[in-house]
């Protein structure tokens, strides 16, 4: 499905030189060329020749490979995605979205071995994503196409977009007039990002931009409306009006049967597309639609709101129409379903919200109400007359704000299954520029075969220390070499926090370690934990916002290929409540204590250990008074000197007197794995022979604990001075 | 025409937020408006600002498609109808402590002007300790928000829901939570124990009445509610 423009294209190249602004629209300035040598008709017909404008538009699979690779380079990246262009009359604009993945050299490929049959449309995992761009200006000229685009670098841990830069690409169109039927147009070139050149190949995989499988389940006595006929007697089917926004809908509709439901409800339709959704070729692009019953008086619902969310939207055949005279007379008093324009109308709307388009007065970009798919049937109503009624008067077609969202948004936005509902209406993109190369923040791949988790309490008041429990696991069947750091301070581990606002942080220790990369094997199944301060790091403190705080963990294992995620962990910060809270609060809150919290020591500072001794001996009771008697055991356990320029250094004597009396505090009322567990958190991962955790253990197995307890504290002193799996 | 949301001045966060908005003709002649005064069918449009942080609208998460319902306000009456503030298209809304700012808008036809309510402030508190505490950590899970919101059992929430809806929860929670679990019966019974402007405002706020017209809780609640003139027109979807 072409524009009239592309269509009408001669096909015989373009002469003159079309220069395309930052929305993708024609500017006034035309270049035209000097006159040309004519070649004979069969050198015509045989010469490669600049390709027509029009045959741009479409899909295209674009490869991008270092122009130069340095020596002794290992690994690479098979870096690729979509890119869609549009042309149009005076319209000429470019987006897409590449996806990374690391490989051996030696098995790098630039080209697709067997190409899908064309049409086809680059569907890459979302674990593979790395960026999105989109034209800023293009110039179309003798077969070369000149594209000036922004790019916007994607966080995997966050699923957000992050900052932004800027690149160039030039590819080269040419074709002779004859061609090897089903050979597809390829366009070759060059492109910079991040101040580095690459070679960039695009081969056209469909006219039309984007592709999605559609699904549709029938309830039993309700129809499919597989064609309609607009009031003016033309055709039109679900699949033609998504043709016009440059969409290839592979519709199938499967069950006619689903049994009788007469009044629906978001939970059974959930519950409908787990059990009736086919399965599907993994990683192609999909879409459940079901034809039901009724949900009160609602024509049509996207109900699909659950962690894989816009994977399901639904229309009801069953609500009524009034009688009203702007109702057009067949449709009068009818079920929605019997009026096919309208129910078919409702079906394409509901869908569209599946690809994460808005109703136009809800869009923050503000398009105007009126007709076409995306208003709101009462709305598209409200503009019926008794001359032009309902629904004769609905445009079958996307507004232009629609379409070009469905043209051209990142994949993230509209993929079903991928970003929530809304995503991408509000300000998403922000950030520095900064230089990043074409494998964009991430040149690592998903690891498979590990799983990682994290865990925090589910709710702490702002001043009361936190920590977190991190896992790795070999989920995969073969032994795997890992890391041993599980700790936010020697770079292979990091958190990144959503703050209540939304705002994103990487979450990590106040010390930064470097050194060699101590690794265990961890067997199929067996598992390493640690636990890690959260309480104070290089944000300060790190949940003294009130809210819901969601946290990912991220796990170089070390080999340099992979990346281990979590999912994400929800930590609801609150106010300090009673006075016992606001007391601990007015201590903890004193930056010099948060800082003693994170080193495991208060230094020289005599005002941090007063308040830390205020905690501890005020609030014993609570883990985080315990937290700071644990400070305070480690550091009156050990000499410190405060070294200064004109060598009058000041030095603390050990005072294992008092280092034991807080050790006592600790260790009261508590068990001996949690008493490991925040000494173990207190004293700062690179101190691994930190006295508080040997001091701790040796105290608790004095307390006369219970075996099995004081076995788990043992594992907890173990792990922390060696990670050892289990 | 003037639109105005009851927001109360304090509300704990073991409850989840339900306004009031009532769109009223203050002028001269009658105006022919839509009724569909809640946040699920997009003719009002909601704005929140966080403690600290930027506005934004509380977008229902479920987008939905419905026929226009009108109907003509003479000068003086008006059209009310409950608003939830606790779920949205991005996840939790109004669920830490601090003050929002709340406004709306409402689209009375498609080629009028919306009109814009006055801004209203609401101080969101932590539920203090225990229980209560409890019951402000259930709402903030997702499948227990999105039963509340969408009056229907979603996910694992069945047994989070059963013990919002015990006696031990504010009455706000206790009614939506009964209300999702579907028990006609039970909601009911629960309406007759509340304020009848409250019942109505807290079922209209997720089952507006003109679109739910045949939803067997929201007859229970009208019968519930017996000659309440406010809370009836808030059910029937009329204006008063």
């Amino acid at each position: 499905m072409h524009d009239d423009a592309t269509d009408s294209d001669c096909g015989c190249g373009h002469e003159e030189t079309l220069v395309f602004d930052d929305q993708g629209n024609l500017s006034d300035e035309v270049l035209l060329p000097g006159r040309e040598f004519r070649p004979s008709l069969f050198e015509r017909l045989l010469r490669p020749r600049p390709c027509a404008i029009g045959t741009l538009n479409g899909s295209w699979l674009l490869e991008i490979e270092p122009a130069r690779r340095f020596p002794g380079t290992v690994l690479s990246s098979y870096v690729r995605g979509p890119m869609r262009i549009e042309v149009g009359s005076s319209l000429l604009r470019i987006s897409g979205d590449i996806y990374t993945q690391r490989r051996l050299i030696a098995t790098s490929a630039t080209a697709l071995a067997a190409p899908p049959t064309v049409p086809w449309y680059p569907q890459l995992p979302p674990s593979e994503y790395a960026w999105y761009f989109r034209s800023t200006g293009c110039v179309y000229s003798g077969g070369t196409l000149q594209i000036s685009l922004v790019r916007h670098l994607w966080n995997r841990a966050a699923q957000e977009f992050v900052s932004t830069d800027a690149g160039t690409m030039q590819l080269t169109c040419q074709r002779p007039l004859i061609t090897v039927l089903g050979s597809p147009t390829v366009m070759t070139g060059t492109a910079t990002f991040g101040g580095v050149n690459y070679t960039v190949r695009a081969t056209q995989t469909s006219t039309l931009q984007r592709g999605c499988r559609v699904e549709v389940d029938v309830m039993r006595n309700r129809t499919w409306p597989a064609t309609a006929n607009l009031c003016s007697g033309a055709g039109v089917t679900f699949e033609s009006i998504y043709a016009t926004a440059g969409w290839d809908i592979r519709l199938t509709v499967d069950e006619l049967n689903v049994p009788e439901d007469a009044e629906l409800t978001n939970a059974e339709l959930q519950t409908l597309l787990t059990n009736h959704r086919a399965p599907a070729p993994a990683g192609d692009w999909r879409l459940w639609l079901f034809v039901g019953s009724n949900m009160g008086g609602l024509f049509g619902l996207m109900f699909d709101d659950d962690t894989i969310p816009r994977e399901g939207a639904v229309g009801f055949a069953d609500p009524r129409f009034g009688n009203q005279n702007t109702i057009q007379a067949a449709a009068r008093g009818q079920e929605l379903g019997d009026v096919p324009l309208a129910f078919l109308r409702t079906l394409v709307h509901e869908a569209g919200h599946a690809f994460n388009l808005f109703h136009p007065k809800h869009d923050v970009h503000a398009p105007a109400i009126g007709t076409s798919i995306m208003n709101q049937t009462g709305d598209v109503m409200g503009f019926a007359t008794v001359t032009n009624p309902y629904p004769c008067n609905a445009t079958m077609a996307f507004d232009d704000h629609s379409r070009t969202s469905l043209l051209h948004s990142p994949d993230p936005q509209v993929r079903p299954g991928w970003r929530n509902f809304g995503w991408g209406h509000g300000s998403l993109f922000a950030g520095v520029p900064a230089p990043v190369d074409a494998d964009g923040l991430t040149n690592v791949d998903d690891a498979d075969d590990l799983e990682l988790a994290i865990a925090f309490p589910d709710a702490v008041f702002v001043g009361e220390y936190v920590y977190a429990e991190v896992t790795v696991t070999n989920v995969g069947e073969a032994p795997r070499e890992v890391t041993t750091r599980l700790n936010l301070a020697e770079g292979d581990l990091r958190f990144l926090r959503r703050r209540p606002d939304g705002r994103l942080d990487q979450v990590r220790d106040i010390v930064v370690a470097c050194g060699p990369r101590p690794t265990a094997v961890l067997e199929p199944g067996q598992s390493m934990s640690s636990r890690v301060q959260v309480f104070f790091t290089n944000l300060g403190y790190t949940f003294e916002e009130p809210g819901i705080h969601d946290v990912v963990a991220e796990l170089d294992p070390g080999d340099g290929v992979t990346i281990v995620r979590s999912a994400p962990a929800r930590l609801q910060v609150r106010m300090p409540g009673t006075d016992d809270e606001r007391d601990i609060a007015q201590a903890t809150l004193d930056r010099s204590v948060g800082r003693a919290l994170a080193f495991g020591d208060f230094g020289s500072d005599t005002a941090a250990r007063d308040k830390l001794a205020a905690c501890a001996e005020g609030h014993a009771d609570a883990d985080t008074g315990a937290a700071c008697a644990l400070v305070l055991a480690n550091a009156l356990s050990r000499r410190h000197v405060e070294y200064v320029a004109d060598g009058a250094d000041t030095v603390r004597a050990p005072d294992n007197a008092e280092a034991r009396r807080y050790l006592d505090l600790a260790v009261q009322g508590r068990s001996a794995e949690k008493v490991l567990a925040l000494a173990t958190t207190v004293a700062s991962p690179v101190e691994r022979d930190a006295p508080v955790v040997e001091n701790a253990l040796a105290r608790v197995k004095r307390a006369r604990k219970p075996k099995a307890d004081v076995a788990r504290a043992e594992d907890l002193a173990a792990g922390f001075v060696d990670p050892t799996p289990s | 025409m003037r639109l105005q949301l009851d927001v109360p001045e304090r509300s704990r966060l073991d409850e989840p937020l339900v306004v009031v908005a009532r769109l009223e003709n203050d002028g001269a002649s009658p105006v022919v408006t839509s009724t569909r005064l809640n946040i699920l069918e997009g003719d009002l449009s909601v704005a929140l600002r966080p403690p600290g942080g930027a506005p934004g609208t509380v977008v229902w998460p479920w987008p939905m498609d419905s026929a226009r319902r009108e109907a003509t306000l003479a000068p003086g009456e008006r059209i009310e109808g409950g608003v939830l503030l606790h779920w949205g298209v991005a996840g939790p809304v109004c669920s830490s402590a601090g003050r929002y700012e709340v406004g709306g808008e409402f689209t009375t036809a498609p080629a009028e002007p919306p009109v814009a309510s006055r801004p209203a402030t609401v101080l969101r508190d932590d539920a203090g300790s225990g229980s209560a505490l409890a019951c402000q950590r259930l709402l903030l899970d997702a499948d227990v928000s999105r039963s509340l919101a969408s009056a229907s059992v979603v996910g694992s929430a069945g047994p989070a829901l059963a013990e919002l809806a015990s006696a031990d929860a504010p009455a706000a929670t206790r009614f939506l939570a009964t209300l999702a679990l579907g028990d006609a019966a039970a909601v009911a019974a629960l309406a007759a124990t509340v304020e009848p402007v409250d019942a109505a405002a807290w079922t209209t706020a997720v089952l507006p009445a003109g679109l739910f017209a045949t939803d067997p809780r929201v007859a229970a609640v009208a019968e519930a509610v017996g000659t309440d003139a406010r809370a009836a027109a808030m059910l029937a979807e009329r204006p008063i």
